[in-house]
């Protein structure tokens, strides 16, 4: 959209153009191409959660399969092809050997560098501890502050985040990009790919920071090409300056949905519709109030931007839920809940809450307790963010959700508290980051209120998916129940829901919410599938090069 | 809206069958049973089978603590194979493999058999002189195996690289009858069998004591009640050891945490199964096109120290020498299970120091191969309080009298 094209690549033999720091994902999805690979059974599918954990935008890449487009930044003169579901590699030309391994000991490791672990490392660099950031994108920043990957202006939110990195990086804090953790174990060891190459971090204490994914409305169609998260969307406009779709609608509830749509709408897309599952503010006026006593300015802007979206005449529906996505003549046509006049849309975005990435704190055996008011985990920590496991500590939203000013403060609290045991700076007077922590979560706990993303059973006909990976469907997940599986593990086992690639990151959290419905039990830590090794497919020849570099070092 | 209710997840459930339908009862537990058998596994199941259809008795409970099939049953990685070195073994896992290839049919139930054939590296001189030794062996078993040449093995298996300098490929042992099955198919299959002759499956249901009385036992505590039974099996695996202690006696078995891994699905490229038992390796492909990668065992289970996990890296290098392959592969999942073992790697099939209690363990890291066999064998056991031919040399005490059936070098990699 903006900014000239810097080359070319091809994709499937067609010549794809691309602007410097796009991903591959971006620059295919700016020249109009939407499906990147076929599944199995035949289905095709594109970029869904633009942020490396769906595993659904897969392509081949100068031969070697499964890349993901999202992640993959895109270079003049590749060779991009659709990723076929069982690619050849008894034949494929073995990989070029790897870098040799790195291995990093710092004082304090922190993963993830947005708003939590950006803030954490500020605060345990200042105090003496050396300090490495891993994150999994090439740019740091995170998903509330997410950088620009492309020349042009940046937005508030992104200077803010600039600075942030900037302090962080002045302070002396080692920010290492594109890092794949695999694999955490006792003892403090982590495993990572780097390019290609092994990363073996043994630090002496690690914050974890890893943030929160999207969860998405399970109807059907939710697998279409061209349905995708509202947070992928953002990514592609704030990073890349790339537009999901001329014509854009979003399903869901909470306010990132209203926030992108204005974004997309003032970036030059046609919002055709925003639908949210609450009920609008002015019928719950004790709740607005509520907000807006909690925290002025920030309600201040949610209402700017109602008006604002109002004025473009974006329609906005609030207590409207989606029904189906169907694919109609190159577009999505979507039906809402008890509606018979559907949108027509090419792009369609849905966020319906967020579940935290905390796979690395359940693997080295943090103690979590599922909060029912947003269905997902929260970790178990205490004032300085430790969790139960000692040297281990865990901020922002990866420890159960609470917005981006709530990790800054955990992230200053924790970075200090993990320096000063181990023996840098004092213990300091948190005080202040306390109260602000305390404001941050009360204005979360009012926001929520006013949005609707209780956790839901996916009430769908039986062929809709609900495993976006293995494919499997709600007739056979509710055939699986009707064994009495005690454990959404006995239900992977006996249907293959959660065997995929994402490793059960989007139906996992459903699987669990439907045992515990069946068995009539509660949902509880212990409800999820259990957190493995691998936490991501990792290429075997990075297990092999980290296996050689651990057995070299003393 | 429609509500989402547990009733409409039955009712669905009633309605969508897929090949799911629900085929096994889950009834209240009755007063006493002519059998229990305690444990749901393949091999608890596969006994209460043959003693209604062999032996014609049908008033039977399974009494599983969790969910059936859950324990390794269903997590292990479906080697079929009876190329065993020693006479009692080779007979066992030959009737447990005969019986595989008609199982589908006699249960009605496709376990998805697969007898694709199944080779065994040698890449010592050592294992070439153990190999031919067992091909002769076989034959004389009425076991069908060969000795095939590296040739040979490099025409069946593509994907291999039969000189790697520090593992060549020497030659192998071929099974063209062994081979894979659906593991979970297997239990749900038998148990269905099992329910369809009124038999009680009892999920959810842990033994936590074996009452007795004169030196027979009379009944099982469980967390549903007290059960009275005739006659006890005692069928389950890693927790052997644990149950054997409420009836009053010790077995001469060890556990160890036992692990494999799932690469990402790929195009078909080995239609056969090869272990390589110099590297304690061992790999298939899946239906799913998933190259599936087994290990040895190690000695303890926590699955967050890297103690456990270095067995799958170590697993990996030298499976890698060989099937170069695997360096472009990605790891998808990787999971474990704790096995119990015996000091000659043969399982237990015996009588215990208790009256009519028996028991069927020590399978370590091979039992799924030997499931129809082992049910047979412990049926007969259990039916006839003493044991037939196949049983007779796996009893408990040939530890103390040094009657082992060694099967270290037939065993040597978990499969
Ligand atoms: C898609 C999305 C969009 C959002 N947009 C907004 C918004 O516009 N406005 C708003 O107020 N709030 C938004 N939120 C919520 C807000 O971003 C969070 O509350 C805030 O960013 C939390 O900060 P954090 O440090 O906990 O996590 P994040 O800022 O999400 O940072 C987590 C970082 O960890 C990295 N990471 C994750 N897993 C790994 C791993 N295994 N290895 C290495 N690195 C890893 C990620 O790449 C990321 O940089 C959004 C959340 C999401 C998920
Ligand atoms: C990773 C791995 C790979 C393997 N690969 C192969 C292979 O390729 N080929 C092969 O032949 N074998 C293989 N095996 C071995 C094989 O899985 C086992 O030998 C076999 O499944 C044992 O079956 P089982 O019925 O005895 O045990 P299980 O299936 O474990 O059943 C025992 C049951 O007893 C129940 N139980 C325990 N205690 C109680 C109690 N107190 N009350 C009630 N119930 C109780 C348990 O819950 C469990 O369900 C592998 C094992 C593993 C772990
Ligand atoms: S869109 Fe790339 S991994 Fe989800």
């Amino acid at each position: 959209m903006t900014g000239q094209p810097a080359g070319h690549f091809t994709f499937d033999g067609k010549s794809v153009p691309l602007r410097p720091g796009q991903s591959l994902a971006a620059a295919l999805t700016e020249a109009g191409l939407r499906s990147f690979r076929q599944t199995a059974k035949g289905a095709t599918r594109g970029i869904f959660c633009g942020m490396g954990v769906c595993q659904d935008c897969l392509v081949t890449v100068n031969g070697a399969p499964n890349r993901r487009a999202c992640m993959t930044p895109a270079v003049a003169g590749q060779d991009i092809r659709t990723q076929v579901p069982f690619p050849d590699l008894a034949t494929a030309p073995n990989p070029q050997p790897a870098a040799p391994a790195r291995v990093i000991a710092p004082d304090l490791l922190i993963v993830g560098g947005g708003a939590g672990g950006l803030s954490a490392a500020i605060a345990a660099r200042r105090a003496g501890a050396s300090v490495t950031i891993l994150d999994e994108r090439k740019v740091g920043g995170g998903q509330y502050f997410k950088q620009s990957a492309v020349s042009g202006p940046l937005d508030a939110q992104q200077s803010a985040g600039a600075d942030l990195l900037a302090q962080a990086l002045a302070a002396g804090a080692e920010l290492i990009g594109e890092v794949e953790i695999w694999g955490a174990f006792d003892g403090l060891l982590f495993l990572a790919e780097h390019k290609g190459a092994a990363l073996i971090a043994r630090p002496r204490a690690a914050i974890i920071a890893t943030g929160a994914y999207e969860r998405p409305e399970i109807r059907p169609g939710w697998t279409l090409p061209g349905v995708m998260t509202t947070g992928a969307a953002q990514t592609l406009w704030r990073s890349y300056r790339t537009l999901p779709g001329k014509r854009v609608a979003l399903v869901g509830s909470g306010p990132l949905n209203l926030q992108v749509g204005l974004e997309l709408a003032q970036g030059g897309a046609e919002v055709v519709m925003i639908a949210e599952r609450g009920p609008a503010p002015w019928l719950r006026p004790i709740a607005a109030a509520a907000l807006a006593l909690s925290g002025p300015a920030l309600a201040w802007t949610g209402l700017r931007s109602l008006a604002d979206l109002r004025k473009r005449g974006v329609p906005v529906r609030h207590g409207a839920a989606l029904d189906r996505i169907d694919a109609a003549e190159g577009a999505l046509r979507v039906t809402l809940m008890g509606d018979l006049s559907p949108v027509i849309a090419d792009a369609v975005l849905m966020n319906a809450g967020f579940d935290p990435q905390n796979e690395i704190l359940r693997l080295l055996g943090a103690e979590a307790i599922y909060d029912p008011a947003f269905g997902h985990l929260r970790i178990t920590r205490d004032d300085t963010c430790a969790t139960t496991v000692p040297g281990l500590y865990a901020v922002g939203d990866c420890a159960g959700l609470g917005g981006a000013p709530a990790a800054m403060a955990e992230g200053r609290i924790a970075g200090r508290a993990a320096a000063a045991a181990l023996g840098f700076g004092d213990g300091y007077d948190t005080f202040a980051d306390q109260r602000q922590l305390g404001r941050a979560r009360r204005f979360q706990r009012h926001l929520w209120a006013l949005h609707d993303v209780a956790p839901r059973l996916p009430d769908v006909p039986d062929d809709t998916l609900i495993c976006r990976c293995e494919e499997i469907d709600a007739g056979q997940i509710r055939a699986g129940l009707g064994e009495k599986p005690g454990h959404a593990g006995t239900l992977k086992r006996a249907t293959r829901v959660g065997m995929g690639r994402c490793q059960g990151r989007y139906c996992g959290p459903v699987a669990a919410r439907l045992v515990a419905a069946a068995t009539g039990t509660p949902v509880q830590d212990r409800s999820y599938f259990a957190p493995r090794v691998p936490i991501k497919p990792v290429a075997i020849s990075a297990i092999l090069a980290a296996e050689e570099a651990l057995k070299d070092a003393p | 809206m429609k509500r989402y209710s547990v009733f409409a997840i039955a009712r669905e459930a009633l309605s969508h069958h897929q090949g799911w339908e629900r085929a096994w009862k889950s009834p209240l537990p009755k007063a006493s049973y002519d059998a229990v058998i305690i444990g749901a596994g393949g091999h608890g199941l596969a006994t209460a089978y043959y003693l209604g259809k062999n032996h014609g008795i049908r008033n039977v409970a399974i009494l599983e603590k969790g969910w059936l099939g859950g324990g390794n049953t269903g997590r292990n990685t479906t080697i079929i194979r009876s190329n065993y070195l020693q006479d009692p073994s080779a007979a066992l896992y030959e009737k447990a493999r005969s019986l595989y290839e008609t199982l589908s049919q006699e249960l009605n139930y496709n376990i998805m058999f697969s007898p694709r054939g199944l080779l065994m590296l040698a890449q010592t001189h050592h294992e070439v002189r153990g190999y031919l030794r067992t091909v002769h062996a076989n034959n004389l078993q009425g076991v069908s195996t060969k000795w095939i040449t590296p040739e040979r093995v490099k025409q069946l298996v593509p994907i291999i690289n039969i000189d790697g300098p520090r593992y060549p490929i020497l030659g192998a042992l071929y099974q063209a009858r062994g081979g894979t099955a659906r593991h979970d198919a297997v239990a749900w299959g038998y148990a269905r069998a099992c329910s369809d002759m009124g038999m009680d499956i009892i999920q959810q249901c842990e033994v936590t004591g074996v009452r007795s009385e004169n030196g027979q036992v009379t009944g099982v505590e469980t967390s549903k009640g007290y059960i009275g039974t005739k006659k006890l099996g005692i069928v389950v695996a890693g927790h052997s050891g644990q149950v054997a202690d409420m009836a009053g006696f010790r077995l001469p078995v060890e556990s160890m945490a036992l692990q494999a891994l799932v690469s990402e699905p790929i195009k078909p490229c080995m239609d056969v199964v090869v272990m390589a038992n110099t590297v304690h390796g061992y790999m298939s492909q899946s239906d799913k096109g998933e190259m599936v990668i087994g290990g040895g065992t190690d000695g303890f289970n926590n699955y967050t120290q890297r103690g456990s996990f270095h067995h799958i890296e170590e697993t990996l290098r030298a499976l890698v020498e060989t099937f170069p392959m695997i360096s472009r592969l990605k790891m998808l999942r990787q999971w474990g299970g704790i096995v119990d073992m015996t000091g000659d790697r043969s399982p237990i099939i015996s009588k215990t120091p208790l009256g009519n209690c028996f028991i069927n363990c020590g399978w370590g890291t091979g039992g799924f191969k030997a499931i129809p066999g082992s049910g047979w064998a412990m049926a007969d056991l259990m039916a006839r309080g003493e044991p037939g031919p196949l049983a007779a040399e796996f009893d408990m005490w040939r530890f103390r009298e040094g009657r082992f059936i060694d099967e270290s070098v037939a065993a040597g990699v978990a499969h």
